[in-house]
């Protein structure tokens, strides 16, 4: 698979980047087939349309995908990120990584 | 973030050495030898983007010489020879060869695609294309560990690129706000322009007292600006948003004041 450039959102972000490809990493609050329903690092409420290999086996998972125009996030590769992860410190990075284009 | 100990789990004998080294030579031209000794965390954009100074020369990221760095990166393809196993790693900001010659009891097998990975190594110009010469890579077991490393790496680049005393270090504009571009909206006759000169002035004069060891004494400050900031009140008022900001700070007493660059 190949994604090498992917930025780190949130659901704020997502309007800003439709079409585009990105990582994203929220908790699941329920999972129906194929369909995921996440809370964002910023408390926003994701849809995600999921990989029909993937398992996600943890609470928190990293989602990367495609932003569609419903602001809904079609999956392409996914990784379990436990049960035990800091949304909030991890929304402050979300938001630090985008003044810092140098550096990612 | 106990997890640091984590970086020293990785044993083997080329950290170690590293370390050795950084104690012989800490007692001349120290911080020059720490910043370059220590181990830099970075993104993979960083090393891409990275300067060689000479054909076979060192790295530079933000100026500085670039030696052992560590990132924190996905594994998105294995390629596991007899003696070298490479691994194509990503971290959302490029992608990049990581090689890893093991050591005989060394087992890699826990690193598999789809796994996030800390990585400690040296960068490598191989027919110019950049790659990672692996000193030790480990899975990634609590996932904060990306959000710190990557709040690590602004930290660095920000301590390594703002000026020496000034600048909020971020990529876009701030720098040209001048040395205190954070303490505007002083004194409301005089504009911010004003206010970050006198504190310029200020901090300036500190600097090159005799006593800036011990701090200088607010009262020979004042003196010394009254007449051209217009009164005492208007030197106290510019001090008191230095203390404020972090520019100066109380020594001995509150009326000893040090400059914190």
């Amino acid at each position: 698979m190949s994604v090498p450039n992917t930025a780190r959102v949130n659901s704020a972000m997502l309007s800003g980047m439709v079409g585009q490809t990105v990582r994203f990493v929220g908790k699941i609050i329920e999972q129906n087939g194929t369909r995921a329903l996440m809370t964002a690092s910023d408390k926003g409420r994701v849809d995600v349309h999921m990989n029909e290999n993937s398992q996600y086996g943890t609470q928190f998972v990293e989602v990367i995908g495609s932003v569609n125009s419903d602001l809904s996030i079609t999956e392409l590769a996914s990784t379990n990120f436990g049960n035990n992860f800091d949304l909030d410190t991890y929304d402050e990075l979300a938001k630090k990584m985008q003044m810092f284009p140098k550096l990612f | 973030m106990s997890n640091y100990n984590n970086r020293s789990s990785f044993g083997n004998a080329s950290q170690g050495q590293g370390f050795v080294q950084d104690s012989f030579s800490s007692d001349a031209g120290a911080p020059k030898k720490i910043t370059n000794h220590s181990l830099r965390p970075v993104t993979i954009k960083q090393l891409q983007n990275a300067v060689q100074t000479q054909a076979d020369g060192d790295f530079k990221i933000d100026g500085q010489d670039l030696h052992q760095f560590t990132f924190i990166a996905a594994v998105r393809g294995v390629n596991r020879q007899s003696t070298h196993h490479t691994f194509s790693v990503e971290d959302g900001t490029g992608v990049i060869d990581a090689r890893r010659y093991p050591s005989e009891e060394e087992d890699l097998s826990a690193i598999i695609e789809g796994s996030y990975v800390r990585v400690v190594g040296l960068l490598k110009n191989m027919n110019d294309r950049f790659m990672v010469a692996v000193h030790g890579i480990r899975p990634i077991l609590d996932m904060n560990e990306l959000t710190y490393h990557n709040l690590e790496v602004i930290y660095a680049h920000v301590s390594l690129t703002r000026s020496k005393h000034g600048g909020m270090g971020m990529d876009t504009g701030s720098t040209a706000h001048g040395a205190f571009g954070t303490s505007y909206g002083g004194s409301s006759s005089s504009g911010p322009g004003q206010m970050a000169e006198r504190q310029e002035q200020i901090a300036e004069m500190i600097r090159n007292h005799p006593a800036k060891e011990t701090g200088v004494h607010r009262q020979e400050i004042v003196a010394r600006f009254q007449q051209s900031f217009g009164g005492a009140n208007a030197v106290n008022s510019v001090i008191s948003h230095m203390i404020e900001d972090g520019f100066v700070y109380p020594a001995e007493d509150e009326d000893h004041l040090m400059s914190a660059y």
